[in-house]
C-alpha cells in the first residue's frame, strides 16, 4: 500500500505544483488510496504515521531526498476548515470509522453469508456475536474491540451511538440493548444486572411463557 | 398497544428475579429502574430495529462516525479561519492567506527563529531597514503597507488600521457594511492583495525584479476583474468602468 502511494507520488514531481494543487491531490487522491485497505483492516499505528509522514512531506513540497520545513503541525492541518485547518483526513480516526461500518452491518445485516460464517466460527448470544476467547483472527479482534469498547471519553463511541427502537419488543434484550435512556440498563444498573438470574432476558420469551 | 404487564415487568415478574434477596438500597435501584419503564410502549405490528443515533433514518455513515470521532470537547473557535476560503479564489491564494493568519509564512523572522537565515540577513526586502515579520511586511512596511491606502481610496472607504493581521482582515471585510455581496468582494480583494504582496516580496528577493506600488495596484485591479469574470459570465463591464467604480460594476454601490 505504501508502495502504491510512493509510486503515485513519483509521477507527480511535487515541485511543479502549487500548494493549492498539492492540497487537492492530497485530499482527493492520496487519502483515498488506502481506503479499501483501511475499510477492512485496522492499520498498525506505525503504518499510519509512516503514511502521514509521506503526506506531510508531499504537502510541504519535500521529496525523498530534500527536506522541507513543516510550518504547521499536521494535527492542525487535519482540523476542519471552520476550525482553522485544511480539512485533511486523519487516518487513524478514519480507519476506525470505516471499521465501525462492519459493527453496524453485524447488527442489521444478519442474512449475509459472511455473517453466518462468523456465527459458525464464534457463536451468537443475545443477538450479537461472541467475541471468543480462543485464538481469534486479528481482524475479528479489532472489530470486536470497537463493539465492546466501554469508556468515559473516547471509548464506547460506537455503542453509545447505537440504540434499539422498540417495536413489538421481540428482538430487544432487556438488559443488554440500549432501548431506554443513555446507556444500556446493564450498565446503568450494574448492581441489579449482577444479581439478576436472567441476564439474557428478551421479553418475547416472557410473552410466550405467560 | 400492549398492556405493560404482559412483559414480565410486573411485581414478581421475570425481570425481577434475583439470585438472593435484595438489600434496601438495591430495592431503591429497582424502583428507579421501574420508573424508567413507565412510559415505554410497544407496537405489536412493528419489529424492533437498530438505530444509529447520528442518522436516525439512514443508519450508519462513515462520515458521521468520523466526525464523531474527531469532534473535540471544546472546538477551537476562530472567527477569521473560514474567511480565507472562497470558491472564487484559487486554493494556492487561500493557503498563503491561511499561513499568514497563523504567522507561518517563511518570512525572515520566522526563518531566523528556526535557525535557518543568518541574523544579518533579516532586514526587509523592500529596504526599509526593519526586520521582516509578517505584520510588518503586510501592514506597517512603508513600501508594501502603503498599498492598503491605495486600495481604500480606490474603493472609496475609510478606516483605521489595527496592528494585528487577523483583526485587520476581519475589519477590512466589514469596511463597507454587512451586506453579503460587499463582504465577499472585500474578502476577494484582501486575499488578492496578500497574495500579490507576497509574490512581489518573493520576486524582489529571488528574481531581483521590482514592481512599483502603483503597478501592484493595477495588478490587483486586473486580477480581481479576471477572478470575477471567470466566475461570472454575465459580468460585462470592461476595465474602464471597473477602474473607476468597482462597487457600481458589481451592482452593490
Amino acid at each position: 500500500m505504501i508502495n502504491t502511494i510512493k509510486t503515485r507520488l513519483t509521477g507527480w514531481q511535487s515541485r511543479f505544483l502549487s500548494y493549492g494543487g498539492r492540497l487537492i491531490l492530497l485530499k482527493s487522491v492520496l487519502t483515498s488510496l488506502p481506503v479499501y485497505a483501511l475499510s477492512f483492516f485496522k492499520a498498525p499505528s506505525g503504518i499510519i504515521s509512516l503514511i502521514e509522514s509521506i503526506f506531510k512531506k508531499f504537502f510541504w513540497g519535500g521529496s525523498e531526498v530534500n527536506r522541507k520545513i513543516s510550518w504547521i503541525a499536521w494535527s492542525s492541518i487535519c482540523l476542519r476548515k471552520e476550525e482553522g485547518g485544511l480539512g485533511v483526513r486523519r487516518l487513524k480516526e478514519f480507519n476506525t470509522a470505516l471499521l465501525g461500518k462492519w459493527c453496524w452491518r453485524m447488527l442489521v445485516e444478519r442474512g449475509g453469508l459472511w455473517y453466518r460464517v462468523l456465527v459458525a466460527r464464534y457463536g451468537e448470544e443475545a443477538g450479537r456475536l461472541e467475541v471468543g476467547s480462543r485464538s481469534v483472527s486479528p481482524w475479528w479482534r479489532e472489530i470486536a474491540k470497537i463493539m465492546e469498547e466501554v469508556g468515559e471519553n473516547d471509548g464506547g463511541w460506537f455503542v453509545e451511538r447505537v440504540s434499539k427502537v422498540l417495536g413489538d419488543g421481540k428482538n430487544a434484550y432487556f438488559w443488554l440493548d440500549r432501548w431506554v435512556g443513555e446507556v444500556p440498563l446493564c450498565r446503568r444498573f450494574a448492581r441489579l444486572f449482577d444479581l439478576t438470574t436472567n441476564k439474557l432476558l428478551a421479553y418475547l420469551i416472557l410473552q410466550q411463557i405467560s | 398497544m400492549e398492556d405493560i404487564y404482559d412483559r414480565g415487568w410486573e411485581d414478581g415478574g421475570e425481570v425481577w428475579r434475583w439470585r438472593r434477596r435484595l438489600w434496601a438500597w438495591e430495592e431503591e435501584l429497582v424502583e428507579e429502574c421501574r420508573i424508567l419503564l413507565i412510559n415505554v410502549a410497544l407496537q405489536t405490528n412493528v419489529s424492533d430495529r437498530w438505530q444509529w443515533d447520528l442518522d436516525k433514518d439512514d443508519g450508519y455513515k462513515v462520515r458521521d462516525a468520523y466526525q464523531a470521532l474527531t469532534q473535540r470537547a471544546a472546538p477551537i473557535l476562530d472567527a477569521t479561519a473560514h474567511l480565507v476560503w472562497n470558491p472564487q479564489v484559487p486554493q494556492k491564494v487561500s493557503i498563503v492567506a491561511w499561513r499568514l493568519l497563523k504567522d507561518r509564512l517563511p518570512t525572515k523572522i520566522n526563518l531566523k527563529r528556526r535557525g535557518i537565515a543568518q541574523v544579518t540577513d533579516t532586514m526587509r526586502v523592500s529596504g526599509c531597514g526593519q526586520e521582516e515579520s509578517a505584520p510588518h511586511l503586510f501592514l506597517h512596511c512603508h513600501v508594501f503597507g502603503s498599498i492598503w491606502q491605495h486600495i481604500r481610496s480606490w474603493i472609496g472607504v475609510t478606516g483605521v488600521d489595527t496592528d494585528n493581521v487577523n483583526d485587520r482582515f476581519h475589519q477590512f471585510i466589514h469596511y463597507s457594511g454587512h451586506l453579503k455581496a460587499r463582504r465577499s468582494f472585500l474578502q476577494l480583494l484582501w486575499l488578492l492583495c496578500v497574495w500579490l504582496v507576497w509574490n512581489e516580496r518573493n520576486n524582489r528577493l529571488f528574481k531581483n525584479t521590482e514592481t512599483s506600488i502603483e503597478q501592484l495596484l493595477d495588478k490587483v485591479k486586473f486580477h480581481l476583474l479576471w477572478w470575477l469574470k471567470a466566475n461570472n459570465t454575465t459580468f460585462v463591464y470592461g476595465s474602464q468602468s471597473w477602474w473607476s467604480n468597482p462597487f457600481y460594476c458589481l451592482g452593490i454601490d
